[in-house]
């Protein structure tokens, strides 16, 4: 039953495309939210943090959507939302969005590394979130671990 | 967890449905951003794990398997007509890591460090990861950036 499901699944190669598609929308669509700046300055930090990043390590051909696209969403989703203060605390905002660059560059890396040549996947990058949790400035930042 | 962080969480986890509803405009994908939260919800109630699932590790869950398992499924045309098996490996997922979680944290609390650690772990064994990771076509390189 299970393989069966699997093998359904993966017919539908598309999927990756369509997060491509996504991947670019996920700024746009908070362009108008409440806090609106800075929802929408979060998201487009982070996605040109992965993007810059990705060029400086040569990994830009290498690393797929899905990893991409992966590491968006947490730390806007997991870190970024629910760390941010209001837009009268810009000097905070700042100071978690230098975090956040930073373990952009930590997890890249990694993934880099581990990665050897090859494509790096969402799954590699959730690998590197896990090896270098400790690392993370922005985790630290959050308060996770107090 | 810092309290003023965790109130924040809950105001995310809270606001799911409602965000969904605001960003894709759409009523079917909604209600599909709406189970997934629903029925983790249930099933940390049927596990009674209320006060060891900490709300980080239960919103990077939801979080997650909606954002970039179910959303990228269900604006796929060939999966968006059969969207049931992907839900179904959702829930499967969702059931699984939280009987995971239960043997591996014991009695301790489950936090986002842990939720994430449980996935890199059982990887090869969450149904609903594999849709994205499926091998590339060879003529399909329009991912690519």
């Amino acid at each position: 039953m299970r393989q069966r499901l699997v093998l359904h699944l993966r017919m539908h190669k598309q999927i990756l495309n369509q997060m491509l598609g996504l991947y670019d929308e996920y700024v746009a669509a908070r362009r108008w939210e409440a806090f609106g700046s800075l929802e929408s300055a979060g998201a487009f930090a982070i996605k040109s943090y992965i993007e810059n990043t990705a060029h400086e390590l040569c990994i830009h051909s290498k690393l797929r959507i899905d990893a991409r696209y992966f590491l968006l969403l947490t730390l806007h989703e997991m870190i970024w939302l629910p760390t941010r203060v209001s837009p009268q605390g810009d000097r905070l905002n700042r100071e978690l969005l230098l975090a956040i660059k930073d373990d952009v560059l930590t997890l890249l890396k990694h993934s880099k590394q581990e990665a050897d040549g090859e494509e790096i996947t969402g799954e590699q990058v959730l690998h590197s979130c896990h090896k270098m949790w400790p690392e993370l400035k922005s985790v630290e930042l959050a308060c996770c671990e107090s | 967890m810092n309290p003023a962080f965790e109130k924040r969480y809950l105001a995310h986890f809270n606001s799911f449905e409602r965000d969904v509803r605001q960003k894709t405009g759409d009523p079917f994908i909604t209600e599909g951003a709406a189970s997934i939260r629903e029925f983790a919800l249930a099933e940390t109630k049927r596990l009674k794990l209320n006060d060891q699932l900490q709300i980080d590790a239960l919103y990077f869950l939801v979080s997650t398997l909606y954002e970039w398992v179910y959303r990228p499924a269900f604006t796929t045309p060939e999966t968006k007509s059969d969207i049931a098996p992907v839900m179904q490996a959702i829930q499967n997922d969702i059931t699984f890591l939280l009987t995971k979680a239960i043997e591996q944290n014991k009695k301790q609390d489950i936090r986002l460090k842990d939720m994430v650690q449980l996935v890199a772990k059982l990887w090869d064994e969450l149904q609903s990861l594999q849709i994205p990771e499926a091998p590339l076509a060879s003529d399909n390189h329009g991912y690519r950036r």
